[in-house]
């Protein structure tokens, strides 16, 4: 309880030093200018995405294996934060895409991916909500997660794949060379973002147990 | 600059709004486990 | 009774059942035709476009067509009973599964004689690329199909939910078949996409059956 404020209090912290160093302290990119701070907002958010998504697959895995209920909260709550993230990584890739691509969305393959783990995750919530008993809710939605993250790589390959034929180079993120002090302020981005992660998936899980404590009672 | 702070104020926001919409249904999941134990001194 | 019995005899059930009634492949086939006009319509029938538009009216369909490969067990409380009958659970999912294999071929066949007309497409000349690419899509939608029929047996809302479970999930098979249908058409080759939609049926057909097990279980 005290060492969840106490995380709480690290992530506020390093979020408002990742802010200052991402929007006042680092300099402007040569090519993007200013909206390369932009980046700093957004590639954190992705980062947290992908291992919310790799912490459920894992955690459904033991949770189909044990059936003991802790691993069904941690799956339930890193589900939940997933799309929570994936959807601020959209939302933020767009609003980032718009003035350096100059256009809010490109059919690259991260970005499908992206999006079709969105509703994969989305979908396995749903499953949960709507299945008639909480048990059952939590191993389909395990089994969905399961299915879900063994098919990202497939999913992946396919739309660079698919694209590819038509439209040789996209633009991808990667090819931009990074100078140390952004790479500084990316670093620290994704420190902070990873603890604020750490932060809210234990509350996350505490409600998840208060709740099914609730229920049961 | 706008398209910055549409950026980070989005962020900003859905992250604020998330954790105090946990905080509060934490806050009511555990007042509601504790009704049971009050009904049941009272009884 | 031997596993392949057994297999059979669910197969035979669901596709019976099937017969009886027709409801689900007269709905998979409107449905399917629909796009096929609507897209026909709206994008222009070059023989270009038939592919995409030929996959993308087998996705929706097989979207209809789920829920229904589970809905005697809903209405009809038949799961008991199914569940009552010697052999284990994966020889529900290996029967339910051929079953949907069945329709969906059947379903395929009857797309390509009517997209072979309104776009005007040769299908006899390209008919054996056509059989293997017709297969690999059909085992793809079918082996994950039938997962997740099982998944929103006791789920409210299954017609809802389906297209948001399967599309997204099957996305590699629609963009596979569609790649390899163009490619078959061109009469060119296209080994990278057989070894995507071979690794995604054999990947969907080991874990499936496992993971049907656990969805099938009683709470």
């Amino acid at each position: 309880m005290r060492g969840q404020t106490f995380l709480g209090a690290i992530a506020l912290g390093l979020l408002a030093a990742g802010a200052y160093v991402g929007l006042v302290a680092s300099p402007p990119d040569a090519f993007q200018g200013e909206y390369v701070r932009i980046m700093y907002a957004h590639v954190p958010n992705a980062w947290v995405a992908y291992v919310a998504f790799a912490i459920t697959c894992v955690a459904s895995a033991l949770y189909l294996a044990k059936r003991t209920p802790v691993y069904d909260y941690i799956a339930h709550s890193a589900t939940e934060l997933g799309v929570v993230f994936t959807g601020l990584a959209l939302v933020t890739g767009s609003i980032w895409g718009r003035p350096v691509w100059g256009t809010w969305w490109t059919w690259d393959a991260r970005l499908v991916t992206t999006a079709v783990l969105f509703f994969i995750y989305l979908g396995a919530l749903l499953v949960r909500g709507l299945a008639d008993d909480p048990r059952r809710g939590a191993r389909l939605a395990a089994v969905v997660s399961i299915v879900g993250f063994l098919d990202v790589p497939v999913i992946h390959y396919s739309v660079v794949w698919f694209r590819t034929l038509h439209q040789p180079a996209s633009l991808t993120r990667g090819d931009i060379k990074i100078a140390p002090p952004m790479l500084a302020a990316l670093l620290l981005g994704l420190l902070a973002f990873t603890v604020l992660f750490a932060y809210l998936l234990t509350l996350r899980i505490r409600l998840a147990r208060a709740e099914d404590a609730g229920e049961a009672a | 600059m706008g398209w910055i702070a549409l950026a980070y104020g989005i962020v900003l926001i859905t992250l604020t709004t998330y954790v105090l919409v946990l905080r509060r249904r934490l806050r009511d999941a555990t007042r509601a486990r504790g009704t049971p134990t009050q009904h049941s001194s009272v009884r | 009774m031997t596993t392949i019995d057994r297999v059979a005899a669910v197969t035979s059930k669901e596709l019976l059942l099937e017969w009886r009634g027709r409801q689900t492949a007269t709905a998979m086939g409107m449905v399917a035709l629909l796009v096929i006009l609507f897209l026909g319509v709206v994008l222009g029938s070059e023989p270009a476009r038939a592919p995409a538009v030929l996959w993308v009216a087998m996705g929706f369909a097989t979207v209809l067509g789920i829920p229904r490969l589970t809905q005697a067990e809903v209405e009809q409380q038949a799961l008991e009973t199914l569940l009552l009958y010697p052999g284990s659970r994966e020889h529900i999912y290996w029967g339910k599964f051929l079953a949907l294999v069945v329709m969906l071929t059947a379903l395929l066949a009857f797309l390509w004689a009517l997209v072979g007309v309104l776009f005007n497409i040769p299908i006899w000349t390209h008919l054996p690329a056509l059989i293997g690419i017709g297969v690999l899509g059909v085992i793809g939608l079918a082996a994950i199909g039938t997962l997740l029929a099982g998944v929103v047996l006791h789920v409210r809302a299954r017609e809802l939910l389906m297209p948001l479970l399967l599309l997204p999930l099957a996305l590699p098979v629609v963009l596979g078949c569609v790649r390899l249908t163009e490619a078959a058409l061109a009469g060119r080759g296209e080994g990278m996409w057989l070894v995507v939609l071979g690794v995604f049926g054999l990947t969907a057909l080991l874990v499936c059956p496992i993971l049907f097990e656990v969805v099938m279980e009683e709470p």
